[in-house]
């Protein structure tokens, strides 16, 4: 197993697609923190050196959550897309390790990516007097929930391009999920049901706001539900389909 | 034990029939033509063999198991297959690296596969930019990697110029020479008459006949012999009950004969002769005959 997930960590690295996710995330986040330093001193803006200063800036890397959910879906429908699929499935005959294999190599690289961008929003929020330069449990805890949250939308990725065949559809379901279908529910009265929703248990998980948030042990398991959902019933598809 | 044999092999996809109770076997150590006219089902039998397409029902095992079921299958069976594909972005040599990976090949391996195939000096180009040619050789280079005793290659030499042909077809030879086993499918035979020892010849995905190459053919052929002796070479072929006939003041043709009977009877005749050659029909017109035959029956 740990041969399949090395080799699906290259097949990431050797990907031009995952240079260019990466490199949107960077500057999405990026554009976000300069937005919440520029806002400093203004309006409902955060007192530079608090708690919450530092939350509204670290929690500009929720944006780079979107290249590690494409990135997932990419790793699956890349392969169909390409037709690498065949070549992939003659080295490994057993298409549910090469699923797993994808899955662990999708969390993994979300893990190091939010790091990353953790990291250069830090030194970005000290370098501006935004933030104390301390490593209190605070930062600690805003790693901890920052990591387990990557590796959930990497498995949400993996699972929708498991699902989904085709690799634009694959692609655009999440974000229009995300950004139009969850945020557009109070419009509707649906509020009841967004913590149950997995951008709301991100939210949750993440330590923001939601009405009726469900705690931070049940939101990740929400999340991993919608992984698995997703992820069984795509990867027997998988295993039953003739790859021709 | 068959280095791949097929059992009762059939495939639906939907409504379409696509291989019906297919059986055959490829021994090891043989070069063996898989072909049918375009549509027979040659690929989707390979697919079936290779584990990526599930049959309806029978049974493809690879040195006696079944695809799925081999350890690091890569080290058994290498396989290039049509529209087998490859990622434009990457290079000749990540590709093989990523194939190389899951059966913990070295990379060292994957720089010498890429020398085998005469595709070093574009290991670290795109693939993208590569002529269909040069994929079809990095396509034989991944089926390589795992150093396997059995290659499966579905019409190889679409894409290939005369050169390429005839390079293909000189690596796959030496490979069965050194002992290896060759199962590679085409609808074009002449290809492959050259170099294959047997034949499997399918057609609307059913097997119409198994055998050697010169079994298909027919071993009777017709000997043409030019001689100033005709008329008396003609006498003494009947004589020894072969059916001879002139052509012309000076050729002889006898047919149901080989040479070696028309030369020991010119020789113990003490007749003079200019030339003798043997007229095989070819393989080809075997495929045709057998296949057109099949097609009037139904």
């Amino acid at each position: 197993m740990t041969a399949l997930v090395r080799t699906e960590l290259l097949r990431l690295r050797t990907a031009r697609s995952t240079w260019v996710l990466l490199g949107t995330g960077l500057v999405l986040t990026l554009a976000w923190a300069a937005t919440v330093l520029g806002n400093v001193g203004g309006i409902g803006a955060s007192v530079p050196g608090s708690d919450q200063m530092r939350a509204d800036l670290l929690g500009a890397t929720g944006i780079g959550l979107f290249p590690v959910l494409v990135l997932g879906v990419v790793s699956v429908t890349a392969e169909f897309h390409h037709r690498t699929v065949t070549p992939t499935f003659l080295v490994t005959p057993n298409r549910w390790r090469v699923l797993t294999a994808k899955a662990a190599a999708g969390a993994l690289a979300g893990v190091l990516v939010v790091i990353g961008l953790l990291a250069t929003v830090w030194v970005l929020g000290v370098l501006a007097d935004a933030i104390e330069p301390a490593l209190d449990t605070g930062l600690l805890a805003v790693i901890g929930r920052s990591v387990v949250i990557a590796a959930c939308w990497a498995l949400l990725g993996v699972g929708v391009g498991a699902a989904v065949r085709n690799q634009t559809v694959a692609v655009l379901v999440p974000l229009a999920w995300f950004l139009l279908v969850e945020t557009m529910m109070p419009a509707y009265g649906l509020d009841a049901l967004i913590p149950f929703l997995p951008g709301g248990a991100t939210t949750a998980l993440a330590g923001g706001h939601v009405a009726g948030a469900l705690p931070a042990w049940a939101a990740l398991l929400v999340l991993l539900g919608y992984a698995a959902i997703l992820l069984v019933p795509g990867g027997r598809a998988i295993a039953r389909r003739d790859i021709t | 034990m068959a280095a791949i044999s097929v059992h009762g092999l059939v495939k639906r996809f939907g409504g379409v029939l696509a291989v019906d109770d297919l059986s055959f076997e490829v021994q090891p150590g043989t070069l063996t033509g898989f072909v049918g006219p375009n549509g027979a089902g040659k690929t989707t039998t390979l697919r079936m063999i290779l584990g990526l397409v599930h049959p309806t029902a029978g049974t493809a095992l690879v040195d006696g198991v079944p695809y799925a079921r081999l350890d690091r299958p890569a080290r058994h069976v290498g396989a290039v297959l049509e529209s087998s594909g490859f990622h434009p972005g990457r290079t000749a040599r990540d590709h093989l690296r990523l194939l190389a990976g899951p059966t913990g090949i070295p990379a060292g391996r994957v720089d010498e596969v890429l020398r085998e195939v005469d595709l070093a000096g574009a290991a670290r180009r795109r693939v993208g930019g590569f002529s269909l040619g040069m994929r079809q050789r990095l396509g034989l280079a991944g089926a390589l990697l795992g150093d396997p005793g059995i290659l499966v290659l579905d019409e190889p030499t679409n894409g290939l110029d005369p050169a390429g042909v005839h390079w293909l077809r000189t690596f796959l030879r030496r490979r069965v020479d050194a002992g290896g086993t060759v199962l590679v499918s085409s609808h074009l035979l002449a290809e492959l008459a050259l170099a294959a020892d047997s034949v499997v010849i399918i057609k609307d995905g059913r097997l119409v006949t198994q055998g050697r190459v010169g079994e298909i053919t027919g071993g009777a052929a017709t000997v043409r012999v030019r001689s100033p002796q005709a008329e008396q070479l003609r006498a003494v072929l009947e004589a020894r009950g072969v059916a001879a006939t002139l052509d012309g003041p000076d050729q002889v043709v006898a047919s149901g004969v080989d040479t070696e009977v028309v030369g020991r009877a010119v020789a113990e005749a003490g007749l003079v002769v200019y030339e003798m050659s043997a007229d095989r029909p070819a393989l080809e017109d075997a495929f045709l005959s057998l296949t057109t035959d099949e097609g009037s029956r139904r």
